[in-house]
């Protein structure tokens, strides 16, 4: 490859600033942010002998907190919430723990849900 | 606008960048041009390859590439290390020895030239390589070691038909002649005409191996040619020819 000085000068100077600007964001993507957003819930784990009366929502919002290129993914794709059912009971039941949401992307953790998910349930005949 | 907290968490990222490509640009000035433009465009690569692979999924092809990117910063270090010990005892001797290796790089130009013309105007033919930042010891065979500082009269009696090395190149090194009648290895390339000459064919075919430049005098035609990355510039005057040559070599590679 053969240039004028000038004009290798000016290639390495934006190569230079496309460099660090992808180094920039490299680094950047890997810092832990949060996000709030609406994620569609699913749930698991009903005990037995129990019915949902009132089932969850089909969507909750909740805030989101882990690496910003999995959040961006994550609004890009959208994001999948998994609800534990195990500890049900009969009656109202309020869940708003985050540990009780677990999102498909197992490096995301939800902060906060809002509001809390109010399911009610009943022994099955 | 007032300096507060959020005005400087607003402009950081900004200077951040700044700061890192002023970095990455410097340090890209110690190496040879294409050569770092090839680096430094690979980097890029891997760099979006590795947010591609992870916004995707692909764990496996993230984890391999942030490793390679991580170590390829090392592996620059190691592989340039000659370059970098150079510019940092470059930036030691400070502005006067600047001055001082800008003098010396213009002296070692105007003897070339001088030598060029007159060899031009007796149209005797000479071939000599200005080595700057990759070695060409590997690259030519034979010769006679010589050592000596670059002048016009040196130049001109190697050349001379009588004399028993004019038969080949004449190498610069950090700013000496250090061997003449040198063997170049010739182009391969095809392309390359066949109504070349021999010194001609052994210039592109040394730059097409390593960045040295290239000075050639044809002894048929009296002209003088400058060949540098296997690319060759015909019919040069002295003017212009001191002019190229003053933008293709930088004091570092002279001293």
């Amino acid at each position: 490859m053969t240039m004028d000085q000038p004009e290798k000068k000016y290639l390495l100077v934006g190569l230079s600033l496309l460099l660090a600007l992808l180094i920039f964001f490299f680094v950047v993507a890997e810092t832990t942010g949060e996000q709030r957003m609406v994620a569609p819930l699913e749930y698991e784990g009903v005990p037995l002998g129990l019915k949902l009366e009132i089932p969850p929502p089909a969507r909750i919002e909740v805030v989101v907190a882990g690496p910003r290129i999995l959040l961006l993914k994550a609004r890009m794709t959208g994001l999948k919430l998994t609800l534990d059912l195990h500890g049900l009971r009969p009656g109202r039941n309020s869940f708003a723990e985050p540990g009780q949401f677990s999102p498909a992307e197992s490096e995301l953790r939800v902060r906060k849900v809002l509001p809390p998910v109010e399911i009610i349930a009943r022994v099955s005949q | 606008m007032t300096v507060s907290p959020h005005n400087i968490s607003r402009i950081l990222p900004a200077v951040d960048i700044a700061v890192a490509a002023f970095v990455i640009y410097r340090l890209s000035r110690l190496i040879n041009g294409a050569l770092a433009v090839r680096i430094l465009a690979s980097l890029s690569l891997l760099l979006i390859s590795a947010m591609a692979a992870r916004l995707v999924g692909l764990q496996t092809v993230y984890l391999l590439l942030k490793a390679i990117i991580a170590s390829s910063f090392v592996a620059l270090v190691v592989i340039f290390q000659t370059d970098i010990r150079l510019a940092f005892a470059a930036v030691n001797r400070g502005r006067q020895g600047k001055e001082r290796e800008i003098e010396e790089v213009d002296s070692i130009i105007e003897e070339l030239a001088v030598a060029a013309e007159s060899l031009a105007g007796r149209q005797i033919g000479a071939l000599i390589v200005i080595e700057r930042s990759m070695s060409v010891d590997n690259f030519i065979a034979v010769g006679t070691d010589i050592d000596a500082k670059v002048t016009s009269e040196l130049i001109s009696s190697i050349f001379l038909p009588y004399s028993p090395i004019h038969d080949g190149a004449v190498i610069i090194q950090k700013g000496k002649l250090t061997r003449a009648g040198c063997f170049l290895p010739l182009t391969q390339n095809p392309e390359v005409s066949k109504n070349l000459g021999t010194r001609h064919r052994a210039a592109i075919g040394l730059t097409e191996l390593v960045d040295a430049v290239v000075l050639v005098v044809s002894e048929e035609t009296g002209s003088i040619s400058l060949v540098v990355g296997g690319r060759k510039t015909n019919d040069l005057d002295p003017a212009t020819l001191r002019k190229v040559l003053r933008k293709l070599i930088e004091p570092r590679w002279l001293s």
